[in-house]
């Protein structure tokens, strides 16, 4: 497989060279492949690096597994039967409650309202801050919400993930701070509106990632 | 307990490892135990037991690089996130161990399955196919799809195609 000024197989023949390697051409197939490579030495390499690569993935066998990881499994395991024994219910409204806050969240894209009379800058803003601290509210009580259910899974996850998820989270609070501070400065201006919301959906959306549950593992 | 993750962890963790890299193995080597345990009491045995644990590993491994990828895409938006280390190219040579196991991991995911299911794990495409959800012939051209990739890997020509 050292390739530089080896000469690759011919790509259109590539897939059939494989099946070949696996017995897995039907006669007249294997006839045509066996035919092309008497006249290409290209492919007649291709196949013998085939083989060799099989033979190497092979040959790479089981990885032996640290031995501390029994007891980080068992840690795991034991948890989460504890938690779902004791917790299933008060989880179940939990994640119910997160569910329709964060829904009542996004469905109702908060907006400073319009007013039909003609208002003074100064009070025109002052409804605007007052709007925008109102759909605030809503995002952070969300995020709140999921951030605790996070803290309650926490424990569980290995050191590695925390670290990385309280990295995120650093990151995304920071990201969040200053769009809050453009969004403050001209609280009338939709676009810099729109970046904050954008902002805290998208915490909101880690926090659900980090919290959602596995995709389904029916026993087969 | 104990017993269950003797019998099983070798191939758990292999599979595992090489889907999901090092790093992050025992996170998500955690999580397919805790299915295991989950549903073992509900196995039909309508395969074996094997192919089950391999389709609980490989679906963990699944769910965990879709939940990174869309982190990756999530902090590459915020703006902050540098490029995650990949593995770097993979140059001719002979075919250690490690130029191995780095070109698998820069296989994509569905590649990277059927290729570590097959031609490492020496599982058929009939068992292939129950665990990736698949027809038998997508397992065996996915598998010679990913060979070829891996050609292209290892002679240094597809490292970041």
């Amino acid at each position: 497989m050292s390739g530089a000024q080896r000469q690759g197989p011919c790509p259109q023949w590539e897939e059939r060279l494989s099946a070949l390697h696996d017995g897995d051409l039907s006669p007249e197939e294997r006839l045509s492949v066996e035919s092309h490579l008497e006249q290409c030495p290209g492919c007649r390499q291709g196949l013998e690096d085939l083989a060799a690569l099989c033979g190497s993935l092979r040959d790479l066998g089981p990885l032996e597994p640290p031995p501390e990881l029994f007891e980080s499994v068992a840690t795991a395991v034991s948890r989460r039967r504890k938690r779902i024994a004791v917790g299933a219910t008060a989880g179940l409204a939990a994640a119910g409650l997160v569910a329709l806050v964060v829904s009542l969240s996004l469905s109702r894209p908060p907006a400073p309202s319009v007013a039909p009379r003609v208002e003074t800058p100064v009070t025109l803003r002052q409804r605007a801050e007052l709007e925008l601290s109102k759909a605030e509210n809503h995002y952070q009580v969300a995020i709140g919400m999921l951030r605790n259910l996070a803290d309650t899974d926490k424990p569980l996850w290995p050191v590695a993930r925390r670290r990385a998820y309280e990295a995120d989270l650093r990151m995304l609070d920071r990201s969040l701070q200053e769009t809050r501070r453009l969004a403050r400065r001209a609280p009338t201006d939709p676009t810099l509106q729109e970046l904050l919301f954008a902002s805290y959906r998208t915490q909101i959306d880690y926090l659900r990632d980090v919290l959602a549950p596995a995709r389904s593992d029916d026993p087969i | 307990m104990e017993r269950l993750y003797q019998l099983h962890v070798g191939r758990v963790y292999s599979v595992v490892c090489r889907m999901v890299g090092y790093q992050d193995a025992e996170e998500v080597v955690q999580e397919a135990f805790i299915k295991i345990y989950k549903g073992i009491g509900k196995f039909r045995g309508e395969s074996t037991i094997g192919t089950w644990i391999y389709r609980l590993s490989v679906n963990s491994s699944l769910t965990f690089l879709a939940r990174r990828k869309r982190h990756t895409e999530r902090m590459r938006a915020a703006g902050q996130m540098q490029d995650v280390a990949d593995t770097p190219p993979v140059s001719g040579g002979a075919l250690d161990r490690i130029t191995l196991e780095r070109a698998i991991c820069q296989l994509p995911t569905g590649y990277r399955a059927v290729l570590v299911l097959h031609d490492v794990e020496g599982l058929s495409h009939e068992e292939i196919a129950k665990i990736m959800g698949w027809h038998r012939g997508t397992s065996k051209s996915q598998l010679h799809k990913a060979r070829a990739r891996m050609r292209r890997l290892l002679a240094g020509e597809g490292a970041r195609s």
